[in-house]
Protein backbone atom coordinates (compact mmCIF):
# COMPACT_ATOMS: atom_id res chain seq x y z
CA UNK A 1 0.00 0.00 0.00
CA UNK A 2 2.64 1.91 1.02
CA UNK A 3 4.82 1.06 -1.92
CA UNK A 4 2.32 2.41 -4.36
CA UNK A 5 2.49 5.91 -3.31
CA UNK A 6 5.86 5.81 -3.27
CA UNK A 7 6.16 4.39 -6.74
CA UNK A 8 3.76 7.75 -7.90
CA UNK A 9 6.93 9.59 -6.57
CA UNK A 10 9.06 7.97 -8.16
CA UNK A 11 7.79 8.05 -11.52
CA UNK A 12 8.67 11.90 -11.48
CA UNK A 13 11.81 12.17 -14.09
CA UNK A 14 15.04 11.90 -12.55
CA UNK A 15 13.82 11.07 -9.37
CA UNK A 16 16.05 7.77 -7.99
CA UNK A 17 14.05 7.00 -5.42
CA UNK A 18 11.92 7.24 -2.00
CA UNK A 19 11.93 5.87 1.32
CA UNK A 20 9.68 5.94 4.22
CA UNK A 21 11.14 6.24 7.21
CA UNK A 22 10.85 6.62 11.14
CA UNK A 23 11.98 9.18 13.26
CA UNK A 24 14.25 7.07 14.82
CA UNK A 25 15.71 5.96 11.83
CA UNK A 26 13.96 2.70 10.56
CA UNK A 27 13.08 1.97 7.44
CA UNK A 28 9.50 1.12 6.66
CA UNK A 29 9.53 1.35 2.71
CA UNK A 30 11.58 1.88 -0.08
CA UNK A 31 11.02 1.97 -3.94
CA UNK A 32 13.64 2.52 -6.55
CA UNK A 33 17.42 2.77 -7.13
CA UNK A 34 19.23 5.14 -4.83
CA UNK A 35 23.33 4.40 -5.18
CA UNK A 36 24.00 4.34 -1.56
CA UNK A 37 23.65 2.67 1.94
CA UNK A 38 19.65 2.69 2.86
CA UNK A 39 20.68 2.43 5.95
CA UNK A 40 22.46 4.97 6.57
CA UNK A 41 20.25 6.95 4.62
CA UNK A 42 17.21 6.61 7.08
CA UNK A 43 19.38 7.62 10.07
CA UNK A 44 20.89 11.18 8.27
CA UNK A 45 17.17 11.71 6.88
CA UNK A 46 15.75 11.57 10.28
CA UNK A 47 18.62 13.34 11.78
CA UNK A 48 18.71 15.96 9.22
CA UNK A 49 15.00 16.81 9.80
CA UNK A 50 15.74 16.95 13.30
CA UNK A 51 18.16 19.43 13.51
CA UNK A 52 16.48 21.51 10.99
CA UNK A 53 13.45 21.24 13.33
CA UNK A 54 15.32 22.39 15.87
CA UNK A 55 16.13 25.58 13.90
CA UNK A 56 12.64 26.35 13.43
CA UNK A 57 12.25 25.88 17.18
CA UNK A 58 14.87 28.09 18.12
CA UNK A 59 14.11 31.17 15.45
CA UNK A 60 10.09 30.26 16.65
CA UNK A 61 9.14 29.51 12.61
CA UNK A 62 6.86 27.17 14.06
CA UNK A 63 6.47 23.66 12.36
CA UNK A 64 8.60 22.23 9.80
CA UNK A 65 7.38 20.92 6.75
CA UNK A 66 9.99 20.35 4.43
CA UNK A 67 13.46 20.34 3.93
CA UNK A 68 14.79 20.75 0.37
CA UNK A 69 18.66 19.90 0.03
CA UNK A 70 20.23 20.82 -3.64
CA UNK A 71 23.99 19.43 -3.71
CA UNK A 72 26.08 19.73 -7.01
CA UNK A 73 25.33 16.14 -8.31
CA UNK A 74 21.97 15.80 -6.48
CA UNK A 75 19.32 16.65 -4.56
CA UNK A 76 17.15 15.59 -1.84
CA UNK A 77 13.51 16.24 -0.08
CA UNK A 78 12.78 15.31 3.14
CA UNK A 79 9.01 15.77 3.73
CA UNK A 80 7.25 15.42 7.71
CA UNK A 81 4.78 12.73 7.07
CA UNK A 82 3.70 12.64 10.99
CA UNK A 83 5.42 13.40 14.09
CA UNK A 84 6.54 9.73 13.69
CA UNK A 85 7.52 9.52 10.31
CA UNK A 86 9.14 11.17 6.56
CA UNK A 87 9.47 10.92 3.44
CA UNK A 88 12.46 10.84 1.84
CA UNK A 89 12.82 11.52 -2.10
CA UNK A 90 16.49 11.46 -3.65
CA UNK A 91 16.69 12.99 -7.20
CA UNK A 92 19.47 13.79 -9.83
CA UNK A 93 20.94 17.25 -9.97
CA UNK A 94 18.72 17.27 -13.66
CA UNK A 95 15.21 16.64 -11.56
CA UNK A 96 13.02 19.53 -11.52
CA UNK A 97 12.97 20.43 -7.97
CA UNK A 98 9.31 22.11 -8.68
CA UNK A 99 7.89 19.18 -10.17
CA UNK A 100 9.13 17.24 -7.36
CA UNK A 101 7.81 18.81 -4.30
CA UNK A 102 4.06 18.94 -6.60
CA UNK A 103 3.94 15.33 -6.54
CA UNK A 104 4.86 15.20 -2.94
CA UNK A 105 2.26 17.73 -2.26
CA UNK A 106 -0.16 15.67 -4.19
CA UNK A 107 0.78 12.77 -2.50
CA UNK A 108 1.64 13.16 1.01
CA UNK A 109 -1.62 13.52 2.44
CA UNK A 110 -2.84 9.72 0.66
CA UNK A 111 0.00 8.63 2.45
CA UNK A 112 -0.55 9.97 5.73
CA UNK A 113 -4.26 7.80 5.59
CA UNK A 114 -2.41 4.84 4.50
CA UNK A 115 0.04 5.24 7.76
CA UNK A 116 -3.03 6.10 10.04
CA UNK B 1 47.99 4.49 33.13
CA UNK B 2 45.37 3.44 35.39
CA UNK B 3 42.80 0.86 34.13
CA UNK B 4 39.45 1.84 35.71
CA UNK B 5 38.10 5.54 36.27
CA UNK B 6 35.48 7.24 38.45
CA UNK B 7 31.63 6.28 37.05
CA UNK B 8 31.29 10.09 37.68
CA UNK B 9 33.13 11.24 35.35
CA UNK B 10 31.85 8.44 32.83
CA UNK B 11 28.22 9.91 33.70
CA UNK B 12 29.47 13.31 33.29
CA UNK B 13 30.01 12.83 29.87
CA UNK B 14 27.56 10.53 28.67
CA UNK B 15 25.30 12.87 29.88
CA UNK B 16 26.79 15.89 28.01
CA UNK B 17 27.04 14.51 24.67
CA UNK B 18 23.18 12.59 25.30
CA UNK B 19 22.02 16.11 25.91
CA UNK B 20 23.60 18.07 22.94
CA UNK B 21 22.98 15.70 20.92
CA UNK B 22 19.38 15.75 21.67
CA UNK B 23 19.63 19.29 21.82
CA UNK B 24 20.87 19.45 18.09
CA UNK B 25 18.97 16.91 16.43
CA UNK B 26 15.33 17.12 18.42
CA UNK B 27 13.60 13.45 17.69
CA UNK B 28 16.17 12.51 15.09
CA UNK B 29 18.45 11.71 18.08
CA UNK B 30 17.16 8.52 18.53
CA UNK B 31 18.69 7.89 14.66
CA UNK B 32 21.82 8.47 15.64
CA UNK B 33 21.57 5.42 18.30
CA UNK B 34 20.85 3.16 14.64
CA UNK B 35 24.54 3.92 13.56
CA UNK B 36 26.11 4.22 17.33
CA UNK B 37 25.06 0.93 18.18
CA UNK B 38 26.64 -1.42 15.71
CA UNK B 39 29.90 1.01 16.28
CA UNK B 40 29.71 0.35 19.66
CA UNK B 41 29.60 -3.48 18.68
CA UNK B 42 32.64 -3.16 16.41
CA UNK B 43 34.31 -1.36 19.28
CA UNK B 44 33.64 -4.47 21.88
CA UNK B 45 34.12 -7.05 19.38
CA UNK B 46 37.94 -5.38 18.47
CA UNK B 47 38.10 -5.83 22.25
CA UNK B 48 37.94 -8.92 21.86
CA UNK B 49 34.26 -9.05 23.60
CA UNK B 50 32.49 -10.93 21.39
CA UNK B 51 28.17 -11.49 21.08
CA UNK B 52 27.57 -14.59 19.09
CA UNK B 53 24.41 -16.36 20.94
CA UNK B 54 21.98 -16.74 18.07
CA UNK B 55 18.56 -16.57 20.05
CA UNK B 56 17.51 -13.71 22.76
CA UNK B 57 18.18 -16.56 25.51
CA UNK B 58 21.57 -16.94 24.25
CA UNK B 59 22.05 -13.42 23.71
CA UNK B 60 21.34 -12.56 27.06
CA UNK B 61 23.61 -14.64 28.57
CA UNK B 62 26.32 -13.06 26.61
CA UNK B 63 25.25 -9.71 27.30
CA UNK B 64 24.85 -10.35 31.29
CA UNK B 65 28.30 -11.70 31.27
CA UNK B 66 29.95 -8.91 29.29
CA UNK B 67 28.25 -5.81 31.00
CA UNK B 68 28.38 -7.48 34.51
CA UNK B 69 32.53 -7.71 33.91
CA UNK B 70 32.61 -4.83 33.07
CA UNK B 71 30.30 -3.20 35.91
CA UNK B 72 28.09 -1.80 33.24
CA UNK B 73 25.08 -2.45 35.62
CA UNK B 74 24.50 -5.50 38.36
CA UNK B 75 22.26 -7.44 36.51
CA UNK B 76 20.45 -7.96 32.68
CA UNK B 77 18.11 -10.08 31.16
CA UNK B 78 16.17 -9.88 27.46
CA UNK B 79 12.66 -11.91 28.29
CA UNK B 80 11.30 -12.47 24.55
CA UNK B 81 7.54 -12.08 24.00
CA UNK B 82 5.58 -12.71 20.92
CA UNK B 83 5.79 -8.77 20.49
CA UNK B 84 8.36 -7.25 22.28
CA UNK B 85 11.73 -7.92 23.75
CA UNK B 86 11.82 -6.62 27.49
CA UNK B 87 15.45 -5.67 28.55
CA UNK B 88 15.42 -5.76 32.75
CA UNK B 89 18.33 -3.54 34.32
CA UNK B 90 19.40 -3.11 37.87
CA UNK B 91 22.14 -1.50 39.61
CA UNK B 92 22.72 0.89 36.31
CA UNK B 93 26.37 2.33 36.66
CA UNK B 94 24.81 5.17 34.10
CA UNK B 95 22.02 5.70 36.66
CA UNK B 96 23.11 9.45 37.51
CA UNK B 97 22.92 9.89 33.76
CA UNK B 98 19.41 8.44 33.32
CA UNK B 99 17.90 10.51 36.17
CA UNK B 100 19.85 13.94 35.02
CA UNK B 101 18.13 13.57 31.18
CA UNK B 102 14.91 12.99 32.62
CA UNK B 103 15.19 16.38 34.76
CA UNK B 104 15.35 17.94 31.69
CA UNK B 105 12.60 16.13 30.27
CA UNK B 106 14.77 13.84 28.01
CA UNK B 107 14.54 10.19 27.80
CA UNK B 108 17.97 8.10 28.12
CA UNK B 109 17.74 7.44 24.12
CA UNK B 110 21.47 6.88 24.16
CA UNK B 111 21.22 3.95 27.19
CA UNK B 112 24.07 1.62 25.97
CA UNK B 113 21.90 -1.55 27.28
CA UNK B 114 18.83 -0.79 25.00
CA UNK B 115 21.43 -0.07 22.03
CA UNK B 116 23.29 -2.47 22.55
CA UNK B 117 20.01 -5.13 22.87
CA UNK B 118 18.43 -3.53 20.07
CA UNK B 119 21.81 -4.10 18.00
CA UNK B 120 22.65 -7.72 18.74
CA UNK B 121 18.88 -9.09 18.43
CA UNK B 122 18.81 -7.54 14.45
CA UNK B 123 22.48 -8.40 13.86
CA UNK B 124 22.39 -12.38 15.71
CA UNK B 125 18.84 -13.32 15.33
CA UNK B 126 17.52 -10.62 12.57
CA UNK B 127 14.92 -8.96 14.23
CA UNK B 128 14.86 -5.68 13.93
CA UNK B 129 13.05 -3.17 16.78
CA UNK B 130 12.21 -0.21 17.85
CA UNK B 131 12.23 1.52 21.39
CA UNK B 132 9.18 1.72 22.38
CA UNK B 133 10.07 3.25 26.07
CA UNK B 134 12.54 3.20 28.61
CA UNK B 135 11.33 3.82 32.27
CA UNK B 136 12.59 3.54 35.62
CA UNK B 137 11.83 0.18 37.60
CA UNK B 138 12.98 1.03 41.01
CA UNK B 139 16.17 2.40 42.17
CA UNK B 140 18.89 2.15 39.24
CA UNK B 141 16.42 0.00 37.40
CA UNK B 142 15.01 0.48 33.77
CA UNK B 143 13.21 -1.59 31.95
CA UNK B 144 13.54 -0.88 28.42
CA UNK B 145 10.96 -2.23 25.92
CA UNK B 146 11.68 -3.09 22.38
CA UNK B 147 8.87 -3.34 20.27
CA UNK B 148 9.66 -5.87 17.15
CA UNK B 149 8.81 -4.55 13.87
Amino acid sequence: MIGDFLKKVVNVEGIQGCLVVSRDGLILDNVGQIDASLTSMAAISATALGSAEVMGETMKFGTLQQQVLEFDDGKAVVQQISSDLLLLVVATHKANLGMIRHTINNTIDDLRKSLT
Amino acid sequence: MVDKIDKRAVNAILYGVSASVRKLFGAGADAVMRIAGPMVLEEFEKQGIKFEGKTSSEISDELKKAMLESGMCDEISIEETDTHYNVNIKGCSFWETTMSLRELGISPFACPFANLAMTLLEKNTGQVTTIEKIEPAGDAASLVSLKKV
